[in-house]
């Protein structure tokens, strides 16, 4: 009888490591909670056992982890090992005495990997240590294309539920440009809570909706349909604003680097944000109402009474449903740093050539066989930032890209004077330049599909037996979601340049073409005048010029870009029971309520209390700037007044 | 600022002193965000940005001290060194223990010069809240139980004692300490003091509290069973054991701690039913896996080490000493009693 409560026990502590990431996590300690439940478990199979050992010893690594963990854990599933063998002797049964033998075997290869790990720290070499991962790299249960898209793609489960803050590196801290570390913490639980049910999105219980609903709600937060446009005045004023707010908390751009700047996600609602925001606000959301849409149905069975009252405990156990987690787990909101890849004329990233009409459109650029086999050359920014891909005569593909060649010490695809080199040229038959217009980071929504089930099985296979057990793969339904570039939003007044709000992509295409789609944009198709000249001086009389053919839909891929993965990490800070902004604590602030009064007054085209903040930022910035190019001044001033 | 409360009841030298230690601006700590919105002309905003410099220069400073601080000198250096090989040549029974115990002594090596730190720089009576907060936290990484007590103990900063993340580290390491009554009186006042949303981890900690006070009963009913029995052979180990449970279980208030067979056996029961239910107090607050895992070894595996790592209350920087300390206390006591769970599933 007892076993049978603590299996459902297991299988809730189970439920509840995933919603903690699961597999995912970067945290050793799920890793090793979901192994330790699942020894409790009825169902838990041999082969899941070793799997999940797998999947924790290759969590590991190797140079910044404590060994000792490994013995912990060790020690932790030997007390379950001789309670089950107990017990099995107990009640003869023979079922749980072969989970004991399992459970042998894996704390065998725990031990194993402690000494290999033991004997590679205490040498200290990065390659000993490395080698230590290699038997135990993380099995696939996913299919190829699936598995690849999850590792170039992250959540925020775990960061959500945490009660340690956890915060997600930004750009500030790591290379002094302009997004502060993100953080989630206690203090950002209740407002999120509160927003929510504010919102109406708290009690709702389909996540497709949510997510709809939610885009609304984050590009109000952040007044997103002004900062679409990159090249505008409004993003201007908005980069200012961003820099002046740096600026407040004391922190000059040779600052930045390495400082402490963490900004709560509850904090940044209220101020300003740009795709990256966007995209940890959605995330932060998304996980938070399933966290409480999960943790709702699971208190009830978590309300025992203690040892006294069995029945109780055992009856409220009862009412836990694997089903409904299962069910919520299956669906989750993904981020991802990608680049935006079309064939569009690019000056340099970010800059795309066009021209301004009521929004800016960029010129169409062309690239075909034919001008690779007439010799047109590609531009020094194409050769180092775009993808050329070439479609054969077999129906095959091939992705050409631009990579670090260490003998040349030069970055870009190999080219013969500027023309890009073609493998099995003779073969092919269609070549297609895609430039990079930028870097951008967004949400996709993402489906397990348990029914389409892949046919082929994955194979585990056990050390000491040799005896095969199998697993099987799941399929991933995957649709564009994105918050900051939204083509359903506000398509009157301020069109999104690209539609990354709808659409089912197909994972294949990873493989196959290594990006994924993107849906569409405006370009201009153009014809190229060139310059006119005197011909027998030279001069110019009439300058070269485009004129533009007609609007058309070009299409738009999106790259995952290597360093996008999950990167949140323990905040060690101080204290969490206040809200951050830019690394300083805030006082005298209700976030929920600034945004409920903030809305209220847009709705009466009121000027809110942000605009008047971040006008006085802007302000500031502009100070700092006249500050500093004053001081440089005096400086060089100063260094000139000795050698005069 | 401080507003104290001018009862003359309590007019003692703990406000006095806390009069004189006048907050400076960087205690009022955070940036008031309704002042923000009604500011009206940029010099306002230039004066608070100079105000930020000056802490963020200040904060640097004392970064710098402490770590200068916690720096060994090249003789101690060289002891860890020379006994750590001492160790590697005796390759003693628990094959690399050394390296735990070398860094054990340099914790602790590290947590003493921190330690005279604050005392030079009267650190307790002076200091402002985020100050005093780092070097708990450093305490706290370095397994400096007694240090991070008496820092709690000693400091006059109200703000930091009332701080609940304080609090709590405080209560830890109390019971690590063993001093498990004065650690579960502290979190009971805490959870009648604190708003609801500030017990975050009493649950936990209280219900590890009770799991310790059961185990060091269960010690005392062996014992006392024994005695009842007529084995008189572990009488020497039998003080030890009642000495232990009377500090686990004499609260404050109370004078007497009856050491009746029954009395105790009632203890070991009432405490375990306690953890379990703070744990599953705990896992209703939040749905985590961690205060369920410890349902699991309530029930099964009772004797288990109480230092549990995990999410939720490894604090501490990946390679702190507790860890190490609990490895070298596990790998003393090899022979771990799996007999007591065992009946508690038979």
């Amino acid at each position: 009888m007892i076993a049978t409560e603590l299996s459902s026990y297991g299988t809730m502590a189970r439920f509840c490591s995933r919603k903690l990431g699961g597999e995912e996590s970067k945290d050793y300690w799920v890793h090793a909670a979901a192994l330790e439940a699942a020894c409790y478990q009825d169902s838990a199979t041999r082969a899941e056992l070793f799997y999940l050992c797998d999947t924790l010893l290759g969590s590991i690594t190797p140079t910044m982890f404590n060994p000792s963990r490994l013995l912990e854990t060790a020690r932790r599933l030997e007390s379950i090992e001789r309670w089950l063998l107990g017990v099995a002797d107990a009640s003869r049964n023979s079922e749980l005495g072969t989970r004991a033998k399992s459970l042998h075997s894996v704390i065998e290869r725990i031990h194993h990997a402690y000494e290999q790990l033991q004997s590679g720290t205490s040498r200290g070499t990065a390659a000993a240590a490395a080698a230590f991962s290699r038997p135990y790299a993380k099995r696939v249960l996913y299919s190829a294309a699936g598995e690849e898209f999850l590792k170039h793609t992250f959540n925020m489960r775990g960061l959500i539920a945490s009660n340690r803050p956890h915060f997600i590196p930004g750009g500030m801290s790591v290379v002094g440009s302009r997004v502060p570390d993100m953080i989630f913490s206690n203090a950002d639980k209740p407002i999120f809570m509160r927003l929510l049910r504010e919102w109406g999105l708290l009690e709702l219980e389909d996540a497709r909706e949510f997510v709809r609903r939610l885009v609304g709600k984050v590009r109000q937060c952040f007044g997103t349909k002004r900062l679409q446009d990159l090249h505008s005045e409004l993003h201007e004023a908005f980069d200012l604003a961003s820099e002046g707010a740096t600026e407040l908390v004391g922190i000059t751009p040779e600052m930045r680097r390495g400082m402490d700047c963490s900004t709560n996600c509850a904090t940044a609602l209220m101020l300003l944000g740009d795709c990256r925001e966007h995209t940890i606000e959605m995330l932060a959301f998304y996980d938070f109402w399933q966290s409480e849409l999960l943790n709702r149905s699971l208190r009830p069975s978590l309300r025992g009474s203690g040892d006294t009252d069995l029945t109780s405990t055992r009856a409220s156990i009862g009412d836990f449903s694997e089903e409904h987690f299962d069910t919520v787990l299956r669906k989750q909101l993904r981020g991802a740093h990608v680049g935006v890849l079309a064939p569009v004329r690019m000056d340099s990233k970010y800059n795309p050539t066009g021209y301004k009409r009521e929004g800016f459109v960029p010129y169409v650029r062309h690239y075909s066989l034919e001008a690779w086999r007439a010799g047109e050359r590609l531009s020094l920014y194409e050769l180092q930032n775009s993808l050329l891909l070439a479609r054969y005569n077999d129906g095959s593909t091939r992705a050409i890209e631009p990579y670090w060649n260490a003998t040349t010490s030069y970055w870009g695809m190999d080219n013969t004077d500027g023309v890009p080199v073609v493998p099995d040229a003779e073969r092919c038959v269609e070549l297609e330049l895609w430039n990079t217009i930028e870097e951008h980071t967004m949400t996709f929504f993402v489906e397990e599909d348990a029914s389409c089930a892949d046919e082929s099985f994955l194979t585990m296979t056990s050390l000491d037996s040799g005896a095969l057990e199998q697993l099987h793969t799941l399929e991933l339904k995957v649709e564009r979601a994105d918050a900051f570039y939204n083509e359903l939003h506000d398509r009157d007044t301020f069109p999104s340049p690209y539609a990354f709000g709808s659409g089912r992509v197909d994972l294949n295409e990873l493989l196959t073409l290594g990006t994924l789609d993107g849906g569409s944009m405006k370009a201009a198709e153009v014809d190229d005048i060139p310059a006119r000249l005197d011909e027998q001086t030279g001069v110019e009389l009439e300058p070269a010029r485009v004129v533009v053919k007609r609007i058309v839909d070009v299409p738009v891929r999106l790259k995952l870009l290597a360093f996008s993965q999950r990167s949140d990490a323990p905040a060690l800070g101080d204290d969490d029971s206040s809200l951050r902004l830019i690394g300083m604590n805030l006082t005298n602030v209700d976030v929920a309520a600034e945004l409920v009064r903030e809305s209220m007054q847009e709705s009466r085209s009121l000027p809110t209390r942000r605009e008047h903040l971040l006008k006085n930022l802007e302000q500031l910035a502009l100070y700092c700037r006249e500050e500093r190019k004053q001081q440089e001044e005096e400086k060089k001033r100063q260094q000139a007044a000795p050698s005069s | 600022m401080y507003t104290l409360a001018l009862d003359s009841a309590h007019g003692s030298l703990e406000e006095t002193l806390l009069q004189e230690h006048s907050v400076t601006p960087e205690e009022a700590e955070g940036l008031d965000v309704e002042w923000l919105y009604h500011v009206a002309s940029v010099d306002e905003l230039v004066q608070v940005r100079a105000r930020n410099q000056e802490r963020i220069r200040a904060f640097n400073e004392f970064k710098r001290a402490t770590e200068a601080a916690m720096q060994l000198t090249p003789e101690q250096t060289e002891s860890l060194v020379q006994q750590q090989q001492q160790q590697q040549r005796e390759r003693d029974d628990a094959g690399s223990n050394h390296e735990a115990r070398s860094a054990l002594t340099r914790a602790q090596l590290q947590a003493e010069q921190l330690n005279a730190f604050v005392v030079r720089e009267d650190g307790c009576n002076t200091w402002p809240t985020w100050k005093l907060l780092r070097v708990l936290s450093t305490f706290e990484s370095l397994g400096a139980d007694q240090y991070l007590v008496d820092l709690y103990h000693t400091s006059y900063n109200t703000n930091f004692r009332s701080i609940p993340r304080a609090r709590e580290s405080y209560a830890s390491a109390l019971t690590r300490l063993g001093r498990v009554a004065d650690a579960i009186h502290e979190l009971t006042e805490m959870r009648l003091e604190l708003p609801k949303e500030a017990h975050r981890m009493t649950s936990l900690l209280l219900g590890d509290c009770y799991r310790k006070q059961a185990a060091v009963a269960d010690e005392a009913v062996h014992f006392l069973e024994a005695v009842e029995a007529g084995d008189l052979t572990n009488m020497a180990d039998g003080a030890a054991i009642l000495q232990r449970y009377r500090t686990h279980f004499q609260s404050r208030s109370q004078l007497l701690l009856p050491l009746s067979l029954s009395a105790v056996r009632a203890n070991a029961i009432n405490a375990r039913r306690l953890a379990r239910t703070e744990y599953l107090r705990q896992s209703a607050l939040e749905c985590h896996f961690e205060p369920i895992l410890r349902i699991l070894d309530v029930k099964v595996c009772g004797s288990l080490p109480l230092s549990l790592s995990g999410p939720l209350t490894q604090r501490a920087w990946p390679c702190s000493a507790p860890k190490w300390r609990a490895y070298l206390n596990r790998s003393a006591s090899s022979s771990s009693s799996c007999e007591s769970y065992n009946c508690i599933a038979r």
